[in-house]
Order: structure tokens, then sequence, then C-alpha cells
């Protein structure tokens, strides 16, 4: 079931917030947070429910692997440590195997020359995200930083429908204390607003913008695959993309977030306008920012991060983001968009590194050429991360590099076909906006939540914002049920 | 006052849905909306469904309103920029959506284009949305009794056999124990509601613009095979081609017209044609309609009947250019090229030089 169909929006959501408001009020909060981790597996169930046993046996393992760790933690016993790596090693093959492994046998096949027939695997939605919630979950048990360990809220903040295919990546301590709390299990009428407005403006960000600019990009790498394109084409393909998988994703982001508040439940935040960013390191505290956490607090420190001089830190930096680039997907492809991140990000440091030591005090210029150098900083990163958008969205390597070719007219040929400068037009609004509009959380926690609580909008006011905005997603809605319906890029990792 | 409370809530919440769909209201009175063509209340003069007479409508597809025009529907009730006289002689064109063509300007539809070559008050053109081949027989009828056609196109889209055995008010549908083998299904009028909702914006974007319907919106998305179905190939039966045979002679006949001036124009598979798929490699697995139709066009050869498949038209025209002929992917309707092609098949066949000029018997 996606966010963005109209089972969910006019069937789903509605009867399971109403469920749990009048559970929490007639059994309790226990009741309610078990009917929301039945819901969330129903959520699951609606894809493939031949998936489900997996998803709450993955819960059920990990629950008692971490209590079993807990367990020998207390007593002392190097038994958590063994436990630890059993579990760790347990996740990751289960992981491996739906994931990695026709991945792995397609290359040997490759590198060997010869033929070795695939696994018939349908890959599970999300186990990603639950495999590396889990173990952050784990290794967090381990360190003794874990303090509530009571099963339903456990299995919640695993299966929590609102995050549970495509992210955020939840960290156990922002969640499993909020669902503990009294205030989750009423219903608030700042809350539901608040919420509304952050799935209304997930699904604008999906329904008319990432699904409009979707075919430009569909129909540029499609033609690339056989066929070289002009440079207008391939960068009017190549922009679709950056925008449809930035607008797509933070529109889901969105949507879970204001999903999750109607039940009173924060989640962090995924995106802070990345496009604006001023270098590839503050792209990744910007994009994807809750991955970007999980990859620092349990690949990059563990790895040793900068503490082992700059050689070993660059090493790190560089294994971590093949390892992020390999966690996206099991495609070569993916590994250069991940290493490619880490080439930027050690040349990133690298420059700062070298300009600390020649111009030690900072440079002062004027205004003007610091407003120059900003935006010639904002537009190579872009430009960085542009390119290695291109090995992230194509099929294949070869045809990721005829894009990048045929970007900077390299090898095209002299009929190609060239972009009519009428599909510029929204990818330039589009583009606009994300780098320099506000993004959503400086719109709704800033200004609306601002307008919010202020004294005449408190109250019966706020329920009557609710009501305005039911309308809103009720047509946005009607809008996603008139066309066939899109998956979110971000269901495929 | 805890009891207050509760009822205030409801109140305000209320309060928040009108004043959301008062502005949304405003908002789409300012934007080209569907509206305008609406189905006429029943009239026993012209019992076939039509529009409103004498009402302006506005066209535009899905939900950016994108492809928007305006007309105007005649005193007919078709989309015309003129009133239709009783007993002109000319040309008239019978189809359904693809003959109303409001997607369209006027001037580019066929009848537009066929009127600039003749007479454009000669060319009138009965399309119907949703109508089928008996529907297109039933309209022949009628256009014998007001008028004096001297040429009839028909235009034949996919699915116009087997639609046209589902009984819709308004609608001629299959009748094989007739002759001729056709039924009609009385109209049916719009309650005070139903019209009521056609003047608000919202109503009439959501239902005409987004097709709203309930039980499309809550269809369950589940993840399917993604195999193709394996292929029953259809066929037809002795009743089927008894049909078809009587249709072919049947339609002369009640325009009272020689077959040769009967010109039957048969649309194509376009989808096929731009996924560069043959005729051939695309009816692999033909269903009882594709076989219908190829076997109406095989009848109609026979008995003399003009015949225009529009399959090499299109395919020279998009191989030549690498241009649509229509609105796909969003609209499977012929764009102004797609109807100007036809158009000039159309004038070629009838051959305008035997065509009176201004033969229109007005009336006062």
């Amino acid at each position: 079931m996606l966010f963005t169909s109209g089972e969910f929006i006019f069937v789903y959501l509605p009867l399971v917030l109403v469920t749990f408001f009048v559970v929490a009020r007639l059994l309790g909060h226990r009741a309610a947070a078990f009917w929301l981790v039945v819901a969330s597996l129903a959520f699951y169930g609606d894809w493939r429910w031949q998936h489900v046993p997996l998803l709450v046996a993955s819960v059920v393992a990990n629950y008692f692997f971490g209590y079993g760790i807990l367990r020998a933690r207390a007593a002392g016993s190097p038994a958590a440590r063994r436990l630890l790596v059993t579990a760790i090693a347990a996740n990751l093959a289960v992981l491996a195997y739906f994931k990695y492994a026709n991945f792995f046998v397609r290359s040997v096949s490759a590198v060997s020359g010869t033929h070795l027939g695939t696994f018939d695997i349908l890959l599970p939605l999300g186990i990603s995200f639950f495999t590396f919630t889990q173990i952050a979950y784990l290794v967090d048990v381990h360190a003794g930083k874990v303090v509530e360990r009571n099963p339903i809220h456990y299995a919640l903040f695993v299966t929590y429908f609102p995050h549970l295919i495509a992210g955020p990546v939840l960290h156990h301590a922002e969640m499993m204390p909020q669902f503990a709390r009294a205030e989750i299990y009423r219903a608030q009428a700042r809350n539901m607003t608040l919420g509304l407005a952050y799935f209304s403006m997930g699904l604008v960000k999906k329904i008319l913008v990432a699904d409009s600019v979707a075919p430009l990009a569909d129909a540029a790498f499609g033609q690339v695959a056989s066929t070289a394109l002009s440079a207008s084409a391939a960068w009017l393909g190549v922009l679709a993309y950056t925008l449809q998988i930035y607008f797509d994703f933070s529109g889901y982001s969105d949507m879970a977030i204001g999903l999750s508040l109607l039940f009173g439940v924060r989640l962090p935040y995924n995106f802070n306008s990345p496009y604006q960013a001023h270098n590839i390191s503050e792209f990744w505290r910007r994009w994807h920012m809750t991955l970007s956490r999980f990859l620092r607090d349990y690949l990059y420190v563990p790895l040793g991060g900068n503490r082992h001089g700059r050689l070993r830190r660059y090493i790190n930096l560089l294994a971590t983001m093949l390892l992020g680039g390999l966690w996206h997907g099991a495609s070569w492809t993916f590994v250069i968009w991940g290493g490619l991140h880490g080439i930027y990000l050690i040349i990133n440091h690298a420059w700062q590194w070298l300009w600390g030591r020649v111009s030690p005090e900072g440079n002062s210029v004027g205004p003007f050429w610091s407003a120059v150098t900003r935006s010639a900083s904002v537009a190579l990163t872009l430009l960085c991360v542009i390119v290695a958008w291109t090995f992230f969205r194509a099929p294949t390597f070869d045809a990721a590099f005829r894009m990048v070719c045929s970007m900077f007219g390299i090898g095209t040929p002299s009929g190609a076909a060239t972009a009519a400068p009428a599909s510029f037009v929204w990818i330039t609004v589009f583009g606009l906006i994300a780098l320099m509009g506000k993004n959503s959380q400086q719109l709704i926690d800033g200004y609306f939540a601002g307008a919010l609580d202020r004294p005449l909008a408190r109250g019966e006011l706020q329920t009557a914002f609710c009501g305005a905005m039911v309308v809103g997603i009720f047509l946005l809605g009607a809008i996603t049920a008139s066309r066939d319906v899109t998956e979110f890029i971000y269901f495929n990792f | 006052m805890s009891r207050a409370r509760p009822i205030l809530r409801a109140a305000c919440f209320f309060a928040g849905v009108c004043g959301a769909l008062l502005l949304c209201e405003l908002a789409l009175r300012l934007l080209p909306v569907n509206g305008g063509a609406y189905t006429a209340d029943p009239d026993k003069s012209w019992p076939a469904s039509r529009l409103v007479p004498h009402s302006d409508y506005t066209f535009s597809d899905g939900w950016s309103l994108r492809n928007a025009h305006h007309g105007r529907i005649n005193n007919f009730g078709y989309a015309a920029p003129f009133d239709y006289v009783p007993g002109t002689k000319g040309v008239v064109i019978i189809g359904d959506s693809f003959v109303e063509s409001l997607m369209n300007d006027y001037d580019d539809t066929l009848q537009g284009v066929l009127g600039r070559e003749l007479e454009p008050e000669n060319v009138m053109a009965f399309g119907t949305v949703n109508a089928a081949l008996p529907h297109y027989l039933g309209v022949a009828q009628l256009v014998r009794r007001y008028f004096s056609p001297q040429w009839a196109v028909i235009v034949i889209i996919a699915g116009d056999y087997v639609d046209g055995f589902a009984k819709e008010p308004g609608f001629y549908h299959w009748a094989p124990d007739r002759t001729p083998p056709i039924e009609w299904t009385p109209e049916v009028g719009r309650s005070p509601t139903q019209k009521l909702l056609r003047t608000v914006a919202v109503a009439r974007y959501v239902k005409a613009n987004l097709n709203f319907r309930w039980s499309r919106a809550v269809r369950l998305h589940r993840e399917t095979d993604v195999r193709p179905p394996a292929c029953v190939a259809a066929s037809l039966s002795e009743s089927d081609e008894r049909l078809i045979g009587e249709y072919a002679s049947a339609l002369p006949a009640a325009l009272g017209l020689p077959a040769s001036h009967v010109i039957l124009v048969f649309d194509s598979d376009r989808k096929a044609m731009y996924a560069g798929l043959s005729r051939k490699a695309a009816e692999t697995c033909p269903t009882r309609d594709v076989l219908a139709r190829a076997r109406l066009m095989s009848i109609a050869r026979t008995d003399g009947l003009q015949v225009i498949d529009s399959d090499p038209i299109f395919r020279r025209y998009y191989e030549a250019t690498g241009q649509g002929v229509d609105y796909l992917p969003y609209d499977l309707h012929w764009n102004a090229t797609g109807h100007r092609l036809i158009a000039e098949e159309v004038a070629r066949v009838i051959n305008p030089t035997a065509l009176p000029q201004h033969s229109t018997t007005r009336r006062d």
C-alpha cells in the first residue's frame, strides 16, 4: 500500500487512526500500541503477505537477541559480545541472501566468464531499513545505551508503518520513549493539523512535482541505453531525475513525518534543502539525514573515523560511502555512486585541510565576492551530485557513462535530437524551488506552527485548520487515484 | 461545557471543510475545468443521447487541466459552432468521442477540415461519448429523418463491437433478433441535485477531470505478477458473423445512400505503432472485438462500402516525421494531425467536385 494510493488515504489511514484513539480510550495504551503493530503488519502484508513472517521473525529474534545481550552484559559475561556478533551476522546473512545473493552470483559469472544460475528471490520491501534499524538497536544494547525493553514498543519501533518501507532510519532512543508517553494516545488538534500539513506537503511533492518530471527522466535514461543523446536532451533527463529523486524521497519523508504526527509521534527530519549545500560534506548532512547519521555512528566511527590520521580517515570515508552505495541496491552502479561520493568527500576534506594551511585565518573578501564564491560552491557541489545521480539512475554502467559523455557533448552525433526548450520550463521552476525555497520543516514547523501557536489560532481554530487540510488531502488523493499509482524511488532499496 | 465542546469542535471542523471547499471553488472557477458538455434530458424528437443544446462547453484533460478547449453545443445537441439546418444536404459524420472531438478546436477536427474543403455548414458531425456500432446505426436513422445526406462517414474505433452489447440509457445496443439488429434504451432525466452539481466547479473537477470513482479510488494495488496473461485467442460466433453482415447492409439503407457513399474509417492500434510493433505482431492474440472489426472491414469492402484503414496512413506519417497523431500517453484521441490525415483521405474518396455548393435548404 502506498501513501499516495486511494486505498491508503480513504480507507487504511482513517480506519487505523480512529481505531487507535478509540482503543486507547476504551482498552488502554498497551492495546492501542498493539493495534498499531497489527495495523503496521497489515500495511506491510498488503504488498506481499508471504514476507510478513520474515518481518515478524526478524522482530522477535532481534528482541530476544537484545534481551540475551542485556542479561549477559548485566552478568558481566563475555557471552554478550558473542551474542552480539551472532545476531549481527544473522541479520546480515538474511539481508545478504535476499538482497545480494543474485548480485554476487552475477558478479562471479561476469568475472569468471561462466554462466551460473541465479536464485528465484523476491526482495522483501524495506528489508534494508528494518535490518539496519535493528542492528543499531543490538549494538546500543551491548553498549548499555538501551533502557526501555517493552516488547510491544520494540515491535512498534521496528514495524511502525510510517517509516517501515523507506525510512526515515529510526533510532530506538528517539522512538521507544515516545511510545511510552501518555499524550500520544489522545488526539490533539495541533499535532493533527501539523501532521496533515506535512502529509499534504509530501503529497504535493510526490504527485505534482516528482511524478510530473519522472517521464522526462525515464525517457532520457530509456533512450540513452540504445542511442546517443544531444547535450540538451541528456541534461534535461539528468536534471529531471535530480529533481524527481529529491521531491520523491523528501515527499515520502514528509508524508512519513506527517502520518506519524497524526499519532502524536515525532519522526526525525530526513532532508534539509540538500541542493542548497555549499560542499559535499554539508550535502550529506542535509540529504537522507537519518541514513547519514546511521552510517556515521555505526560504520564510519567504528571503522576508526578520523581518529587515526588523515589517510585512514580518507579510507574510512571511502569504505563508508562504498558500503552506503551498496546498501541502496545490489548493483555496481550503486557502488560507483557511493564511490564517487566517497571521492568527493575525500577531495572536500583534503581541500579544507589544504586551505586551512594556506590561509589559516580565513580570507576576508567583500560581500560581493563572498556571495560569488558561495554560489560557485553550491553550483560545484550540485554538479558533482548530478553526475553521481547519473550512475544511481542508469540501468547499466555503459548507459551512465554514455549519459555523462552526452551531457558534456562528448561523442554526440550531429543529428541527435535536442530537447524542446519548453521542457525546461518546469525543470527551471522546480529547480529554483529546490535551490532557493524554504523546506518543509521551515514552512510547517517554522511559519505554520508559529501561526497556530498564536493566541487567536489556538483551540478550536486548529480544528478548523484540520477540516481544511482534510479537504486538501481528499483532492490530492482524488488526483492520485485518477492516475496510475507510481511507487516511491526509495521503495527499491 | 463538557457537552458543548465536542459540538463546537465538530462545528469548527465543518467550518474548516466548508472554507477550504469555498476557496477551491473560487480557484477552480478561474481555471478551465471541464464543464458544459452535459447530457440533455430525454427528447422524443431525437431519442439518441445528446448534449444540452445551445450551451457552451469547456474541455480540459486530467488534474492539470491540460489541452483546454472551449466550444459550443448547437441546436441538435452536438459540438459545432453552427446550428444544423434540417433538410441540409451534404456529409454526415457519425461516431463517438473521436467525432465529438472536444479535445480539439472545431477547425482542426475531421468535420472542420472537410468543411473547409466543401462548405462548413454542409458537414455535420454526430459524435457521442461512449457510443458504439449499434448507436451509429441508430443515429444514421435519425439523421436521415432530418437531413439529406449525400455522403456518410462512420468512424469506428477499438471496442465498438463488444461495447455495443451494453444497454445504456439513450444509446442503441445490439439486438440480434431485430431488423435492423439494434434496439434503443430510453434516456433518463438527471435529478435536480445532479444538475445543481454541474454548476459546482469542485464537483466538475473531481468527477470530469479526475474521473473520480470511489470504487476505483479504493481498489487495492497489490503486487501482481508482471507476466502477461497467456494468450487465449478469441473467435467470432455464428451470431457475431450474422450481426456484422446485417450491420454492413443496414447502414446504407438507414442513411438512404448507395453503399459507395458510405465511408467506414477504422482507427488503428497506435500504441503498437509507437512501440515499433508491426500490425501483424500487434495482432498475434486478437480479441473478439478486433476480429469483429476486421470482419466488418472485409464485409464492407465486399458490399461496396468505402473503407479507410487508418493504420497505413498513421504509420506512414509517424515513420516520416516521428510525430504522433494523438494525445498519448494521456489521451488516446486523435490530435489535429490525426484528424487532418483522415480528412484528407475522406476528401479523396468524396471528390469535392461532385458535391453541391451552397445547397442548404434554409428554414425561415
